[in-house]
């Protein structure tokens, strides 16, 4: 968290800040250390052909970043620079808590909402805050989690969230503008580090124990502002390096492992450390004799004093954790009582980072692992002396609900040796070559290399000019598992990037609806250079478990090729039982019965036509046609 | 005999007002961590020294009042009592604290380890971000 350097009033100095749990070291060494231990444990957790790393990455990437400190959004001040990936992570460590007297206050999480069923901060802070919504710049009564995740309206103000940086991210993999790609990175990789700030926070016990430890003002107004939390001080940067191989809770580990939303994996975090961990002012329970917390918003109900091991000869009460460690949580040894008013000091931090350092660790890891989306590429065609045509299908998931169409360039690889054939340009998923270099029995890998993400395809044979398959499909929008609601609009975002000057947008609309059972749309859609047009008329049977009829038309135009679909069907069963995989497949003869025509025309770049092979629905009523291309 | 209650200053609204603006449109002096700069060390600042010195002469006076009155105001009750009945035993604490040791110290926080008569102890002060250390713990 971070320290307020307070303006000294009658001398009219800054004072700096200087280690502890704070900004400028702290985090940015923290995210270090995530980044490292991640890129480790992620080596065998990412999907087959996914690869990440971004310590070994020097190149820089121009993004926004914080280039001035400052209290208020009128004093900090925001600019390019140019960091490594790496650095933007750890920047983002940085400038989670700036502009700082907002970030005081948003910083906080407490799990058990101990006061009133408030997650935010209660506890001091909310007696000044009112100061600064007169600008309504600051935000106050929202929980760390909350402005982390950009995922609630109070969130949403966070530029710099993780919602943001998904978008960011994705628009990464979807702009063909290799400049822009690179400003994209860069934001991401900001925000990846602002959402680690708050993980790292979230294993610091005043931030999830409503314990206000933002530097007050002065001894007069003490009462207004908390005061330093022991932990938060005495937090050594380089503890996060010390405990890079450390041990983490067990249970913990598997739910982060488990795990298939960032979100959960913070508010995981911020439940263990406000159930295991006190702060010096919210030490509750009886030690030698019955205590109240200094902090009156903090007498939470676990831990306690009476159920830790108190041992006798270093006063000091303890906690084995499941990890096996030992941990000091306080001590109550007083010059002048045998026994006092128990206190976390340097041993008794140093003890708990042991602790908590390893469970942050695997928490950014699995943050990471969710943060990065997943793609498969795939090398459908290859003919020698023509062409190579492929695809990179994103893997949708929880965090990447909707499809990231990748552009840009694809490097074909010779698996045998590693060298590199040629350079291929992707389109919203797909890429061909014309006339490259390879010959029958030629072993091919295309991959992509953007922003620390490794992504190959499986190894392809060259196997000569037989039939191939390609793969469309269209959306008959349903609702859930049940065909008895229509979407409205769907797929509806924009972004303008006004910092920078480039304007980059992505929308689509999807209008339509049941009659009775009869159901007919019309969808635009249009992502970044591909335009697609269609109409869908579907006859349903009653229970809709069935397509009686359909006539779909659609028209895609980008820049390297136009298609026009034409498919009239009949007889297409569908049922579902969201089982998050494809739950019916039908191919060959069977899938020739139920779509009684299909025609497909692709002009340029092959002028190509296609007979069906095969057609699929999956769970979310995505459609596919996989079609075996004409000799 | 118990303590006597040490005064809070009031400060009047409007200051706090004023000065909690002033304090939103200053700058801070803070680097960011791509120009780090190393100023944690275990050199007692000036104003340490001259708080300590402030405390050895409290404890010295072996008046409870005097130790309180440089006691963070969230601990004062615990410290209060602490003191209790201990004034013939403070002039140790004096001692002890002009052999401290400096263990850790930031802009806001410190702490050492005083010895008496061979056993080990903390104390700890905290600084609330204006340069006025306090005493949270001995």
């Amino acid at each position: 968290m971070i320290k307020l350097a307070v303006y000294l009033l009658a001398a009219g100095v800054c004072i700096s800040t200087v280690y502890g749990y704070e900004n400028t070291k702290a985090h940015p060494a923290i995210n270090n250390a995530i980044i490292s231990f991640g890129e480790n444990y992620l080596a065998d957790k990412l999907p087959d052909k996914n690869k990440w790393r971004i310590t070994s990455d020097r190149e820089t990437y121009g993004g926004t970043g914080v280039t001035n400190s400052g209290y208020s959004y009128a004093t900090y001040s925001e600019g390019t620079l140019n960091l490594t990936l790496l650095q933007w992570v750890e920047h983002g460590g940085y400038s989670a808590d700036e502009p700082e007297l907002g970030a005081a206050i948003r910083h906080f999480y407490d799990p058990t909402g101990h006061t009133g069923g408030r997650k935010y901060l209660t506890n001091r802070g909310t007696s000044w805050e009112w100061l600064y919504t007169l600008d309504n710049l600051l935000h106050p009564q929202t929980d760390a989690i909350e402005w982390a995740m950009g995922d609630t309206d109070k969130g949403a103000y966070n530029d710099w969230s993780l919602k943001a940086g998904k978008k960011y991210l994705a628009f990464a993999f979807e702009l063909s503008d290799e400049a822009e790609k690179r400003m994209c990175l860069a934001k991401a990789y900001r925000c990846l580090g602002e959402v680690l700030h708050n993980t790292a926070d979230m294993a610091c016990p005043p931030h999830v124990r409503n314990d206000s430890h933002a530097a007050p003002l002065g001894y007069a107004w003490g009462e207004l502002l908390g005061s330093p939390d022991p932990y938060e001080e005495l937090f050594d940067p380089q503890w996060a390096a010390d405990y890079l191989n450390g041990k983490g809770d067990p249970s913990l580990e598997s739910f982060f492992a488990s795990a298939t939303s960032i979100r959960s994996i913070n508010e995981k975090l911020a439940q263990f450390t406000n159930h295991n961990f006190f702060t010096e002012e919210t030490i509750n329970g009886a030690g030698y004799q019955p205590l109240s917390p200094i902090n009156k918003d903090g007498d939470y109900p676990q831990p306690q004093l009476q159920n830790l091991d108190y041992d006798a000869n270093d006063f000091t009460f303890y906690r084995r954790f499941p990890s096996g460690n030992l941990v000091k949580l306080c001590r109550d040894r007083r010059i002048f009582s045998l026994r006092g008013t128990p206190y976390v000091d340097l041993d008794c931090a140093k003890s708990q980072a042991a602790e908590l350092v390893p469970n942050i660790l695997c928490a950014g890891a699995n943050i990471i692992r969710l943060f990065l989306p997943q793609f498969q590429v795939q090398i459908r065609e290859a003919v020698p002396n023509d062409y190579i045509k492929g695809q990179v299908v994103h893997v949708k998931s929880s965090e990447y609900p909707e499809s990231i169409l990748y552009s840009g360039p694809i490097d074909l690889i010779d698996a045998n040796t590693g060298r590199s054939i040629e350079k291929l340009n992707c389109s919203t998923g797909e890429f061909i070559g014309r006339n490259p270099k390879f010959k029958n029995g030629d072993q091919l890998i295309a991959r992509i290399t953007l922003g620390g993400f490794t992504i190959e395809s499986p190894v392809y044979t060259v196997t000569g000019p037989v039939g191939s398959t390609h793969r469309i499909g269209f959306q008959v929008r349903v609702d859930g598992h049940f065909l008895n609601q229509v979407a409205t609009p769907d797929t509806s975002y924009s972004y303008e990037n006004d910092a920078d000057g480039a304007t980059f947008s992505s929308s689509g609309d999807y209008i339509g609806g049941f009659a009775s059972n009869t159901f007919t749309a019309s969808y635009t859609r249009t992502v970044v250079h591909m335009q697609t047009n269609g109409t869908i008329s579907a006859v349903f049977s009653s229970d809709k478990l069935k397509i009686i009829s359909l006539i779909w038309t659609e028209t895609t135009t980008t820049q390297y090729y136009n298609k026009t679909v034409n498919c009239t069907a009949v007889n297409i069963p569908l049922s579902y039982s969201y089982s998050g995989t494809s739950i019916y497949e039908i191919k060959g003869e069977e899938a020739k019965n139920a779509i009684t025509s299909l025609t497909v025309v692709q002009t340029a770049a092959e002028g190509l036509s296609y007979s069906l092979q095969s057609w699929s629905t999956d769970w979310n009523g995505q459609v596919y046609a996989s079609l075996t291309k004409l000799e | 005999m118990k303590t006597r209650r040490i005064r809070r200053s009031r400060w009047p609204f409007g200051i706090l007002l004023v000065s909690l603006l002033i304090i939103c449109y200053t700058c801070t002096n803070k680097q960011s961590p791509n120009s780090p700069s190393d100023e944690n060390n275990l050199s007692e600042t000036p104003a340490l020294t001259a708080f300590s010195d402030s405390l050895i002469t409290a404890f010295s006076s072996e008046n409870e009042d005097d130790v309180l009155a440089l006691v963070r105001s969230e601990y004062r009750a615990t410290c209060d009592a602490e003191l209790n009945g201990t004034r013939n035993t403070m002039t140790a604490v004096a001692q002890a604290l002009k052999k401290r040791q400096l263990l850790f110290a930031n802009a806001l926080y410190a702490e050492y380890k005083v010895s008496i008569d061979g056993t080990e102890f903390r104390i700890a002060y905290s600084n609330c971000g204006d340069g006025h250390w306090q005493l949270i713990r001995f």
